[in-house]
């Protein structure tokens, strides 16, 4: 029997108020707000985040990682690769980017339950300033880890397909907003068949359904179909794309008591579903969730200029400072350990810790034999810190600090998720991976550091 | 590891300098051509550019190789291309003295020169080899602004009385570049005005910060018995020393941010050869690296003129101004002048030069007899520094 052994979601820090859309842009004023990745988040860094928080052991056991999003940070090359490096996945352990519709998330799900491994789904969803994919959309992450161990929190039953060739929601590889038909030609379109797959479903008033599409009118015809079952409501601050279909399931497995039947439905190019069984584990993983939920930091108010800039939809003044120069992938290619991992180098001799590594022990001299020491699960010290007001970034201020780790290695960070004012000698941070910037079409990964929340 | 004293060796024996500017209508070939110009003319004659047997050169990024110098002068010779950050200028006048020394040549020349101006950008910049894209690509503000919280924090200064100390070695030096027809900026700054500026990086405001110019300065190296063939007022090289460190300070756990461990090794060193004991008392002078406020506060202890902690007591004292007991930056510094990288650390030498020979105008100081000069570049916990000791008699 395979389930679901473990299951995380994160959401950027940032929010931005709806309403300041209508004041910039005169449109329909919409209410509460969407998250907002940071700039210096991509749907890589934000996979990374989310596997994160999964308990490391899984992690470490995984036989396979897939990951699914609709805006990938590059293509042709693998943005799964990042993600098995930075989260230190075996070597021998496939990774793939299941790509490019918003069904990757099913395809990625599926292919994670087959090969009894991760699948994580993360997406940046908006669209054309003033519209409705903007106002409703947001930025998030989400990851599932399957396995046939007797600790699984929800034990799949079966999954149904049907895919239909349907030109509903779709963009141009060159273009960067997505165009769709009228929502009710797609809700028409696939009714019948979203009719009838929920009909041959075992569904009960103790059922849990979680139903995600891009177009609300089909699910809410879903919606309508279930009798008395419970329906996860749609998200708070938006709809992100194919990680709408892992924060849906989370949110049902939030309210699941033991034995309760969890449908989660996709409609999209067609309906997918899986109908799963929360099991007794349940409960413990529902306790693991509301503690990590707990060490979110509190949300930062997005202003919409930043948005759109961040975005690419607002060129800025900058100042008169150097381009960045890329990575080169030679030297990115030698210290991927270092780059994607922070592994530092523990020399075999005196146990002395550097980061980054070097080729001589700076505690006793000895050439060339180092171990490998992960550094990017550790707490770090600030030792002193700067705002830097000359350097150019899209989220002033920038701060940088000098970090020591308590095992003699030290390294310097740019602070990410932060007000400048929580930045002091002595303040315990977090590493968290994100995307420096991007240059001669080059990104620049690497780790940050940001507070821990203290509660 | 040993270092043998060269006290007394070699002496300089001509200097020019241009202004410190925003040349627009200079290049890096005009600039050396009218600083030697200017080093040769004053000799009225003893010297003629044939006479000088090899050249180096010191520049970060306004040349390469030996042609930034033996083109526009138009000489075929032994010339090197020196850079050492911003210790480049004084590490060619470093080279130019050991080649002396050696007995290789009778006359040597160091030249430095930098052409900030032409690039666009503000603030300094760096072409960096290819690579990963994992260091903190610190500006020079930002990496210096690191000593001033931690320098506060160990020895109990609070933000007003930190910000005041810093105040003051900005408006002091301001004022003594008012008395220089040669620096960038030339009239005094008040207190109030240096205090609201805006923000560069941490408690840095723009006045904290040195500026960006266009300069060239040249001097001339003969063996000490030679040196009046050439002037009546040679300068008698001490001490040279230059340290280039470890990086442990950004990488390993006990650097604290508020000295230079190679700028106190490089003093320590250059005193031993020059036979000092006591820095404070028997440096008449001193030209020191004040690319920012905080580094000179540093300074002052790094280099021994302040006991450790007690600096920032001695700036507000007025013991480092043009008319205290040892006058620090007479000419302006780094502040007054800009850091054409290249050229700095000899425009240094300019100033003793001149103090020396009675010929510095309105910032003369009585009977000098040991001057020091001071370049750091790198940053705070990974730099390379340059003393050297001059003066104007034997032994």
């Amino acid at each position: 029997m395979t389930g679901i052994l473990d299951i995380t979601q994160y959401t950027p820090r940032g929010l931005m108020q709806l309403s300041q859309i209508a004041s910039l842009l005169g449109t329909p004023s919409g209410r509460g707000a969407r998250f907002v990745a940071n700039f210096d988040e991509d749907t890589t860094t934000m996979s990374i985040e989310a596997i994160r928080m999964l308990d490391s052991d899984l992690v470490i056991g995984a036989s396979a990682l897939w990951m699914a999003t609709t805006s990938p940070a590059y293509m042709v090359k693998s943005n799964a690769t990042a993600v098995h490096a930075a989260t230190q996945m075996r070597r021998e352990v496939p990774s793939f980017d299941v790509g490019v519709s918003l069904r990757a998330a099913f395809g990625s799900m599926r292919a994670a339950h087959d090969s009894r491994g991760i699948a994580v789904m993360s997406d940046t969803w908006s669209g054309l300033p003033g519209g409705e994919d903007e106002r409703l959309g947001a930025d998030a992450a989400g990851a599932v880890v399957f396995g046939s161990d007797e600790n699984s929190i929800a034990i799949i039953k079966h999954w149904r397909s049907s895919s239909v060739e349907v030109l509903e929601r779709w963009k141009l590889p060159t273009e960067i907003d997505s165009q769709s038909w009228d929502d009710r030609f797609g809700t028409e379109a696939l009714g019948a068949i979203l009719n009838s797959l929920l009909e041959s479903e075992n569904i009960s008033d103790k059922s849990i359904i979680a139903i995600s599409s891009a177009n609300p009118r089909s699910a809410s015809l879903a919606a309508g179909l279930v009798g008395s079952a419970r329906v996860v409501p749609n998200m708070e601050h938006g709809f992100s794309g194919v990680a709408d279909t892992v924060l849906k399931l989370t949110a049902a497995l939030e309210i699941a008591q033991p034995g309760d039947n969890i449908l989660l439905v996709l409609i999209s190019d067609g309906i997918e579903l899986v109908m799963m069984e929360a099991t007794e584990c349940i409960k413990d993983w529902q306790e693991k969730h509301e503690n990590r939920n707990k060490q979110r930091l509190a949300k930062h108010a997005v202003k919409y200029a930043d948005f759109l800039s961040w975005r690419g939809r607002l060129s800025k003044q900058v100042p008169r400072r150097p381009e960045p120069q890329a990575p080169a992938s030679p030297p990115s290619f030698r210290n991927s350990d270092w780059k994607f991992g922070l592994a530092a180098a523990k020399c075999i001799e005196c146990g002395a810790v550097h980061a980054p590594p070097e080729h001589r022990c700076r505690g006793c001299g000895q050439v060339g034999n180092f171990d490998s020491l992960s550094l990017s699960r550790l707490r770090g010290t600030v030792v002193t810190f700067t705002i830097d007001k000359l350097a150019y970034t899209p989220a002033p201020p920038l701060v940088l600090v000098v970090v020591d780790f308590g095992n003699g290695a030290r390294a310097s960070f740019e602070v990410t998720d932060s007000d400048s004012s929580e930045i002091s000698i002595g303040l315990e941070v977090e590493l968290v991976f994100r995307r420096i910037n991007t240059a001669a079409g080059v990104h620049n990964y690497f780790w940050k550091v940001r507070p821990i929340p203290n509660f | 590891m040993s270092s043998n004293g060269f006290k007394d060796r070699v002496a300089i024996v001509a200097m020019g300098c241009t202004k410190f500017k925003d040349h627009w209508d200079k290049s890096a070939d005009d600039l050396v051509v009218d600083a030697v110009e200017e080093c040769i003319s004053q000799t009225n004659g003893r010297i003629e550019l044939k006479d000088v047997d090899a050249y180096w050169v010191g520049t970060q990024g306004s040349g390469m190789a030996g042609v930034t110098v033996s083109r526009p002068l138009h000489v075929s010779a032994p010339v090197t291309r020196i850079e050492n950050y911003c210790a480049t200028g004084s590490d060619s006048l470093r080279n130019a003295a050991y080649a002396v020394g050696s007995g290789a040549y009778d006359m040597v020349m160091a030249v430095g020169v930098e052409k900030l101006k032409d690039s666009p950008y503000s603030g300094l910049t760096a072409a960096w080899p290819p690579a990963d894209g994992t260091r903190v690509d610190w500006t020079a503000p930002a990496s210096f602004s690191l000593l001033a919280p931690a320098y506060a924090k160990k020895f109990g200064l609070d933000n007003e009385t930190m910000r005041d100390v810093l105040t003051h070695i900005a408006w002091k030096s301001h004022q003594n570049g008012a008395l220089n027809s040669r620096a960038q900026f030339r009239k005094g700054v008040s207190k109030e005005t240096i205090n609201r500026s805006p923000q560069i990086a941490g408690q840095l405001g723009v006045f904290d910060c040195s500026g960006v110019s266009d300069g060239s300065a040249a001097a001339i190296v003969v063996r000490a018995e030679d040196a009046y063939k050439y002037t009546d007022t040679p300068m008698f090289v001490k001490a040279l020393s230059l340290v280039s460190g470890t990086g442990a300070g950004l990488r390993v756990s006990d650097y604290d941010f508020t000295s230079f461990p190679e700028v106190e090794a490089s003093a320590i060193e250059a005193y031993r050869q020059a036979g000092v004991t006591n820095p404070r008392s028997e440096i008449s002078f001193a030209e020191v690296h004040d690319c920012f406020t905080p580094t000179e506060l540093v300074l002052m202890e790094d280099l021994g003129f302040s006991e450790r902690g007690m600096a920032w007591r001695d700036v507000l004292d007025g013991l480092f101004d043009l008319g205290g007991a040892l006058p620090i930056n007479p000419d302006g510094g780094l502040k007054s002048f800009g850091h054409p990288i290249g050229a700095s650390g000899l425009r240094m030498l300019f100033e003793c030069w001149l103090q020396f020979s009675g010929n510095a105008g309105e910032r003369q100081l009585e009977n000098p007899s040991l001057g020091l000069t001071h370049n750091l570049g790198g940053q705070p916990g990974e730099c390379v520094s340059f003393v050297s000791i001059v003066g104007n008699n034997l032994g």
